[in-house]
């Protein structure tokens, strides 16, 4: 039940936020709703037991026929996903200006729908209804992203649409078809993963599936439409895509991809995990190249998600484990990130390096703190960043010591890259747009202090978020070498 | 059978209603009438009723069609109170074709015999090549009217002359008599009751629009008085599918291997044209006409491999693409009288700002025609991938997605201009009948979304 209440409440918010037309109330309603979601999801995290398997189960029929029924539920990676998700939603909504934004009332209700839909999403134990929920976000996100963007946003978000789209529509095939196989004629969870597929003449099920999941985290090779979309998007839409979207489709991997088809990853994971480390080194580089600030964190991220999505692969407790806690410090970070930059553009106008400098003589609260989040996106010890690359990177030696150490050396190119980026806007002479840099007032920190607490916090004690997946994964990881 | 007679009889009622200074009462009564019809169409549910010494058979997959038929004929009339504003003359005529049209359809849907299906066809079509001629005035809508009659009489003549075969080898005009002949004969079928069940086809493929027979249907909905395009992509639509599957549902084609490969011909060209050709349209009618081609497309996906949920699927898949293609055009009605009558996909731009709720319901309807979930137009699709994939054909099936996504191009282009800067900004009037049956289809479509039916 509470699980429903999850996934009806910010969709009740977003019909509320929809009627009003003062800014001011938009704002502080949506502030006060993400913050009632976000108690709700602790309420539910201090009944949760991590021991036991999935919990808060709602089960009720649909299309019966179809054996499509309402099969919701939380096991512990379900619940960091859907923690992640109603912790950063507040921070996205109140980094948001609805004085200056167009139609506010409708901007702050899609960004509700999308919480419903990623609940429903990291929730779902029913391929159908996972893959209805999986649309679902996609279409607010489309829409926040077509009407608020910057110039260009129009082909530019059709072509994300389309991509996304694509992918999906690949994952319904794969549905329909493990549905026929199914014994039993349903589309639960369960059935898929008893099927153990195994037969040579199945394997395009793997690449259909894996395609859908790779477009959507993004992973080379279905990444060309992410670095464009995140600079084109509004802020809160690339909040909102790279700190939840992304993570549906590292979600997807870890619950429909591997524990369906664990003999086909098996097979495969070697190829995959070059190609994600590939995929990561090519990030990185273009990211040194970056004078746009917003693309650089898009490469950035498109990095990190390369090495998360290697990690998957490894199909070790210990670097499943360091996925999850990145999946989460990452959204944190990458959150907090995006906000400095918007702030540098709403002060300066640009978010070019080259014309930016010497912010740190102005304004050195705001220097300081985004020091903290650059160290953070770096990984290093004591940030939040630090135990997911370690535990990431660990994971991987066991089978593949290159790979691990390949891993791990692209990560100096991540600080490379971040660092040259920080001396260039924060550090040297000032210039007149830069002189005059406001330092962060109230407002801004009440957003920016709880991120860099999260920041640090997590840093330094990360054990209640592995605690909270362990068990999860064990069980993941039973499933995925059952057949073996 | 009752609810065909109190249909003529309304419709005839109407005719003659037009005399009198009754302007405003028409579409009230007409649109009450149709309740009295669709409650009668209702109380026949599971009964199925046969009629002419079971020429006709009322059973529930014809009343499913005729219901969801009544239905959109009664929004339809509920628009038209907007649509016949400004207009004098001839208004009573207008819904009085309609109306005699209908019984065409309940005949092609419930039909067991062939001499039926060919005067139900007739029936439904006579009307309509007036309706689309209705404005004398316009050259388009001559064009128009005169492009259908011809077309319609030429697939008409195919038809009869495949039913003239088909009785000539069988001696039969009914269904289960040829399905009989066909049965007891198994492989060993004459030439020409294949010819003659591939011209049947090949008349039904014209009234569908199906592809390669397709041509003359951009031309029609173009040039036809908005209000009638709207009635022949859905009303016409619904029933010429529910007549088509109707004699496919009985099997010839399993019998013959060439008219299995016909039809899966037909479908994929239909698809593949209906798509394709849809991207390049600048005219919003235009547009719709060959959305209207390529949803024929995957209409014709869900009853060539026969599964047991072609019927239901069907169905659906009709009755929630008329939903929102009556949506997309009401809007594109009040929005083109308001731009000075002009018909580009353009007019849209800036609607969002104009007026909110006609962008919304605009924007649900293309989102249910690209089949996004949870819309009422996503299970449509879904069911049709389903039964392709589960009756064991997975490339077709692959090709159909891959077709269903370059739909996304030409129906998210519509939202571009919907949600983009508009250079002025227009008054849009839409007055409370209109708004009432577009929330109406805006509610059944959500609504079916997450209740996808399963009547049959």
């Amino acid at each position: 039940m509470m699980t429903l209440i999850l996934i009806a409440f910010p969709l009740l918010a977003g019909f509320v936020i929809l009627v009003n037309r003062n800014p001011a109330v938009i704002k502080s309603l949506s502030v006060a709703f993400s913050l009632m979601q976000l108690a709700l999801s602790l309420v539910v995290v201090f009944q949760f037991d991590p021991l036991a398997g999935i919990q808060f189960v709602f089960q009720a029929p649909w299309i019966v026929q179809l054996g499509i029924n309402w099969n919701f539920g939380m096991d512990g990676i379900s619940l960091l996903m859907v923690m992640l998700t109603n912790l950063l939603i507040p921070f996205i909504i109140y980094s948001g200006n609805p004085e200056k934004q167009q139609r506010p009332a409708l901007l702050y209700a899609l960004i509700f729908f999308t919480q419903a839909a990623l609940i429903g999403v990291f929730t779902s134990f029913n391929a159908i209804v996972f893959y209805v929920f999986w649309e679902l976000a996609l279409i607010p996100v489309f829409f926040i992203l077509f009407i608020w963007g910057g110039p260009r946003r129009q082909p530019v978000t059709l072509k994300f649409f389309i991509f996304t789209l694509f992918g999906s529509l690949f994952m319904l095939i794969v549905f329909i078809y493990l549905y026929g196989k199914t014994p039993t004629h349903d589309f639960d969870y369960s059935s898929f993963t008893a099927l153990s597929l195994k037969s040579p003449g199945e394997v395009w099920l793997f690449f259909l599936l894996a395609l859908a999941f790779f477009i959507k985290i993004p992973l080379f090779p279905g990444h060309s439409w992410q670095p464009e979309t995140y600079t084109t998007a509004p802020y809160q839409g690339s909040m909102l895509l790279a700190g939840l979207l992304m993570k549906m489709g590292i979600y997807g991997i870890i619950r429909w991809l591997i524990p369906v088809m664990p003999v086909y990853t098996e097979q495969f994971s070697q190829v995959i995990i070059f190609l994600a480390l590939a995929g990561m080194i090519y990030a990185s580089v273009i990211a040194l190249r970056q004078n746009n600030m917003k693309m650089l964190i898009a490469y950035s991220s498109m990095a990190h998600a390369g090495l998360m999505g290697a990690a998957i692969f490894a199909r070790t407790g210990i670097a499943m484990q360091g996925v999850l806690f990145q999946s989460l410090s990452h959204g944190i970070l990458i959150v907090a990130m995006f906000y400095f930059i918007q702030l540098i553009e709403e002060r300066t106008d640009t978010m070019n390096l080259d014309k930016l400098g010497g912010i740190k003589h102005a304004a050195p609260l705001f220097s300081g703190l985004m020091l903290i989040c650059v160290f953070g996106t770096i990984g290093l010890p004591l940030t939040n960043g630090f135990p997911g690359e370690f535990l990431m990177i660990t994971g991987l030696f066991p089978g593949m010591p290159w790979y691990a150490i390949l891993g791990g050396t692209t990560l100096i190119l991540g600080a490379v890259y971040m660092l040259y980026a920080y001396q260039r806007a924060m550090l040297g002479e000032s210039n007149p747009l830069t002189a005059s840099f406001s330092e962060l007032n109230s407002r801004e920190k009440i957003m920016i202090i709880p991120l860099i607490v999260l920041i640090v916090a997590l840093g330094v004690y990360p054990q209640p978020i592995l605690n909270l997946t362990d068990n999860a994964v064990q069980e993941l990881l039973n499933y995925a070498f059952i057949t073996k | 059978m009752s609810a065909l007679i109190v249909t003529t009889l309304l419709g005839l009622v109407l005719l003659f209603m037009g005399l009198g200074n009754t302007k405003k009462w028409l579409a009230p009564f007409a649109i009450a009438g149709l309740a009295v019809v669709l409650a009668l169409t209702i109380a026949d549910w599971g009964k199925s009723p046969g009629a002419f010494s079971n020429m006709v058979v009322f059973d529930n997959y014809s009343l499913a069609f005729n219901g969801a038929i009544i239905l959109i004929t009664m929004l339809i009339f509920l628009l038209g109170i907007e649509y016949h504003e400004g207009m004098e003359k001839n208004v009573a005529e207008n819904y009085a074709l309609m109306l005699l049209a209908l019984p065409g359809a309940y005949l092609m849907t419930s039909f067991t015999n062939m001499v039926v299906l060919f005067i139900g066809i007739e029936v439904l079509s006579i009307p309509l090549y007036v309706l689309s001629g209705s404005k004398r005035h316009s050259l388009r809508s001559n064009e128009a009217s005169f492009k259908y009659f011809v077309m319609g009489s030429f697939a008409s003549a195919f038809l009869l002359f495949g039913i003239t075969l088909v009785y000539g080898v069988t001696a039969s005009f009914y269904l289960p008599e040829i399905l009989e002949f066909a049965t007891t004969r198994q492989g060993e079928l004459p030439m020409m009751f294949v010819v003659g069940i591939s011209l049947i086809f090949i008349g039904m493929a014209f009234k569908v629009a199906a592809a390669p027979f397709h041509f003359w249907s951009p031309d029609v909905y173009e040039g036809s008085p908005t209000l009638t395009t709207v009635f022949m992509a859905t009303v016409v639509k619904m029933a010429a599918f529910a007549a088509f599957f109707r004699i496919i549902s009985y099997g010839f084609s399993a019998f013959s291997h060439s008219l299995q490969i016909m039809l899966w011909a037909i479908t994929f060209l239909t698809l593949i044209i209906g798509n394709f050709s849809a991207l390049w349209q600048i005219s919003f009618k235009r547009l719709m006409a060959y959305s209207s081609i390529a949803n024929s497309g995957f209409l014709l996906l869900a009853m060539v491999p026969m599964h047991q949920l072609s019927a239901n699927t069907l169905w659906y898949y009709s009755f929630t693409y008329s939903l929102a293609t009556l949506t997309a055009f009401s809007v594109f009605f009040s929005v083109k009288m308001a731009s000075g009558k002009m018909e580009q996909v353009e007019i849209f731009r800036g609607l969002w700002k104009q007026h909110a709720f006609l962008a919304f319901a605009l924007t649900i309807a293309l989102l249910s025609l690209a089949g996004i979930p949870p819309l009422a137009g996503f299970f449509g699709k879904y069911f049709v991938f389903y039964l392709v994939i589960n009756t064991g054909f997975i490339w077709p099936g692959i090709i159909a997605i891959v077709l269903a996504l370059v739909g996304i191009f030409y129906y998210f282009n519509v939202l571009r201009y919907v949600f983009g800067e508009s250079p002025t900004d227009k008054q849009i009037p839409f007055p409370l009948s209109s708004t009432i049956a577009l929330a109406i289809c805006v509610l059944l479509i959500i609504g079916l979304g997450f209740f996808p039916l399963q009547i049959l």
